[in-house]
């Protein structure tokens, strides 16, 4: 039973990552309320995914567990990525309708 | 959700590993089954962009924010819940997960008032006021029904599951040296997390 | 033969873990659940094919035969969805993984046997919604099994309930995929390294990735046509700034992915097959299970090849035609392999060799129209026509289909301890293989010629190919009568086969057949053996 392995996080640790989660949702909050213009989309993503990351890799133990877990978050994450990306070819080249 | 009750089948030779597995690859299903609405949302937004910011003010920034909060602060007492059924502490576990539970219940009831005032205005889909807003804003609030919805039914499940845990706690089914049923719950509601994190910055903070 | 045997071993799964159909019905034992499926499916499999015989019957001659246009819509909306969800997504590895994954591995079931039971349950729920359309509501749904919008929001007939049936299907599919990849990485039997795994388990491998990836997201997708049908307005309501196009990006998103989910257990079965009768190692054993994960991952990068004339742009047509192109390199890596194996071996050929080979011509001739199809400038030309079912029929029936049939004439030993005949066994696939060709190679040419698909009409002049086709259908369904009864024969009657007829080398083999509840009669070590040492 590999699965007994006691090298969890100690309790300061995850106050610490739900401080740090927090700090991070206000951020966001403020950096909508700034004319990014094109660059709104991008920052609200990048601040949402260093969230879900942290939630991933601490809260959900990624850290701790075997790799292949890890391995498999990444490849969904992949194929989840290759479908939005192949689904704007056809987006971004639409002719406008007249 | 189904997982606890294999665990029971391989009293035997019980594997925990294969039951993280498990409930992992369960996760990826959850996260593409949102993924849908996700590329869905984006295309649409893509292709309505002022739209979708003249709609996004409809959505109260504080309301969201206020459940982002008690959504994080929930994920935080699953989290040390299991951390200290570890330290072999039941009764401490079992209040954080009621502490969890509350929060949940929170956030239900902020999601209430947030979709009745919403409902009040008429943007439910199908409704009178609705059906003259402008087509990309329509779908907008077609989307904000349906993903928040959606992610709403994923609470209550992650909530029945939190409530079994709290149960298998209390019969000491669950204990110091056999927690995985736990850290399954603890898993999923992580999910529901994070698919809120991004739900927020897409609904709410659109400027 | 080599073993002759005279009595089934009396400690068998059959015998073992209780007698009465309640003890089938709640039973967790991956060889039980098997073959519920194969009972199951065989129902399914033969209503379906009746469906298909009535729809070639009527276009026996032009105009009306024997049914309305409209019953016709509905026969191959039924037609698609029972042989698509109900036979060939679950066909191979719900009943022979199920049956012979934990065997291959030296396991004694499944990581979760209960959920695999539930499988099940989801199956057969969500079969009995999809065949209730028939007789509740207002009619079986006539959309096509694609269930485009906007028309499947706007037709009178019982899409929801159709497309609910559907969703439950996706889920019994997630289920058993999500039981086999945590088998497969939890449940070898010791010292058989990732490299050792028969090469059917890395087709599994891939099918059951594919399985819990794709599926989720037909699964909204129907939810999301569901919600339009119910509230009136939705998200592919052009009124509303939608767009109907994205539907038909989110169905083949799940629905291409799903025809490797077709393809690839059978592509594991023939690979399995085909050293075991010519007596030789297979040729290239990574290069095959790579080329396994290979074509499940380009799998999902070129659904937009069923778009391409549905008003996607410019770019994205060249794109995807591009990428289906590269799905042809892991598909001839393996014929090529199957090939090179039967080069200079030792050949036998039994029942199960025969359908591998007919697979192996008729996969053929499906992937190979299959790049016509996938050319931009000819698919322009033959979209939407008879030579696309064709095609499919070529790869799906041709390439699954007689799949599953080697599958079963390789295994059947196995699972029941006894033989069927096998001369009927050649004859039948000869008759099969026969009729299978006349039936569907017709439609190319009329394909060719501009027969439209899903038409119940045509022209005077396509009548002498369509009456060939429908002859042929007749000639199929006699070689599949033969087959059936000859295998249900064999199951009851035929003579004791011994534990290993074949002199396969893999694991299932050194059990006894059919096999004890707990699947060996002690807990096997990997070794490797292979007809070279």
């Amino acid at each position: 039973m590999e699965n007994n392995h006691s090298h969890s996080i100690s309790n300061k640790t995850y106050i610490g990552i739900w401080i740090g989660l927090l700090i991070l949702t206000f951020l966001s909050v403020e950096a909508s309320f700034v004319q990014f213009r094109a660059f709104a989309v991008g920052v609200a993503l990048f601040i949402a995914t260093a969230k879900a990351f942290i939630v991933a890799y601490y809260f959900m133990h990624l850290k701790f567990d075997s790799k292949i877990i890890s391995i498999m978050v990444l490849v969904t994450g992949v194929v989840f990525l290759t479908f939005i990306i192949l689904t704007f070819f056809d987006y971004a080249f639409r002719e406008p309708i007249v | 959700m189904n997982m606890n009750q294999t665990i029971s089948d391989h009293a035997v030779h019980r594997d925990d590993e294969a039951s993280k597995i498990g409930m992992w690859l369960f996760l990826f299903t959850e996260l593409l089954l949102f993924g849908g609405l996700f590329l869905v949302y984006t295309i649409y937004r893509n292709l309505n962009p002022d739209a979708f910011a003249n709609a996004s003010q409809e959505l109260s920034v504080a309301f969201g924010t206020i459940n982002t909060v008690v959504l994080i602060t929930s994920s935080l007492t699953v989290a040390l819940s299991i951390s200290t059924i570890k330290d072999n502490k039941p009764k401490m576990a079992k209040n954080l997960l009621w502490l969890t539970l509350i929060l949940a219940a929170v956030f239900m009831v902020n999601k209430y008032f947030e979709w009745s005032a919403k409902i009040h205005h008429g943007l439910f889909p199908g409704m009178e006021h609705f059906m003259q807003l402008p087509p990309g804003e329509a779908l907008f609030f077609f989307l904000y029904f349906f993903m928040t919805g959606l992610h709403a039914l994923h609470i209550v499940a992650g909530s029945i599951f939190i409530g079994v845990v709290i149960a298998q706690l209390n019969k000491g089914k669950i204990k110091y040296d056999d927690y995985i049923l736990q850290e399954n719950a603890g898993l999923y509601w992580h999910l529901v997390d994070v698919i809120w994190i991004y739900l927020f910055p897409l609904f709410y903070l659109i400027h | 033969m080599s073993t002759e045997q005279t009595a089934i071993p009396a400690e068998n799964f059959f015998n073992q873990g209780g007698k009465g159909i309640m003890s089938w019905l709640t039973t967790t034992d991956h060889k039980r659940i098997g073959l519920l499926y194969m009972y199951s499916i065989a129902i399914f499999f033969s209503v379906a094919v009746i469906i298909g015989l009535m729809m070639r019957l009527e276009l026996i001659a032009p105009g009306k035969t024997i049914m309305e246009a409209n019953t016709y819509n509905k026969m191959f909306t039924l037609h698609g969805v029972i042989m698509i969800f109900l036979f060939i997504i679950p066909g191979i590895p719900a009943v022979f993984g199920n049956f012979f994954l934990p065997l291959f591995l030296g396991a004694d079931d499944v990581a979760f046997p209960r959920l695999n039971l539930m499988s099940w349950y989801l199956y057969i729920i969500g079969a009995l919604i999809a065949l209730s359309t028939l007789v509740f509501g207002e009619g079986s749904a006539d959309t096509g099994w694609t269930f485009y919008a906007p028309y499947s929001v706007k037709t009178g007939t019982n899409v929801s309930t159709s497309v609910f049936a559907a969703f439950v299907l996706g889920f019994s599919s997630i289920l058993t995929g999500l039981n086999f990849l945590t088998t497969i990485h939890r449940m070898r039997a010791p010292g058989m390294g990732w490299f050792d795994m028969p090469l059917y388990l890395w087709s599994t491998y891939a099918t059951s990735w594919i399985q819990i990836l794709a599926t989720p997201i037909i699964g909204i997708t129907l939810l999301m046509i569901v919600a339009e049908r119910v509230l009136g307005v939705g998200l592919f309501d052009p009124s509303l700034g939608g767009d109907p196009i994205l539907y038909q990006h989110l169905f083949w998103i799940y629905s291409h992915p799903a025809v490797y989910i077709m393809i690839l257990p059978a592509m594991g079965v023939i690979s399995e097959i085909i050293p075991v009768f010519s007596r030789r190692r297979i040729f290239g054993y990574k290069a095959i299970a790579f080329s396994s994960l290979a074509i499940a991952f380009v799998g999902y990068l070129v659904w937009g090849h069923h778009m391409f004339t549905s008003g996607m742009s410019g770019p994205a047509r060249i794109i995807f035609s591009i990428l289906t192109f590269l799905v042809a390199i892991p598909s001839a890596i393996k014929v090529f392999n199957w090939l090179a194996t039967l080069n200079k071996g030792s050949i036998d050929l039994q029942p199960p060799l025969l359908y591998s080979m007919g697979f192996i011509f008729l996969f053929l001739i499906g992937g190979l129209t299959g790049l016509v199809n996938g050319a931009l400038a000819t698919n322009t030309h033959i979209h939407d026509t008879a030579f696309i079912v064709g095609h499919f029929h070529y790869v799906m029936f041709g390439g699954t289909g007689f799949g599953f049939f080697a599958a079963m004439h390789y295994w059947f030993p196995k699972m029941y301890g006894r033989m069927y005949n096998i001369k009927r066994a050649k004859i039948a696939f000869w008759v099969t293989f026969i009729g299978f060709n006349t039936l569907y190679f017709p439609m190319f040419i009329l394909g060719l010629q501009g027969m439209p698909r899903r038409y119940y009409d045509y022209l005077p002049e396509f009548q002498d190919w369509q009456v060939v086709s429908t002859v042929g259908s007749w000639i199929l369904v006699t070689g599949l009568i033969m087959m059936f009864t000859n295998i249900i024969r064999g199951a009851r009657k035929g003579k004791p086969a011994g534990d290993n007829p074949w002199n396969g080398y893999t694991m299932e083999w050194q059990t006894t057949s059919p096999p004890p509840l707990e699947n060996f009669h002690e807990k096997p070590v990997y070794k490797e053996i292979s007809y070279d040492k």
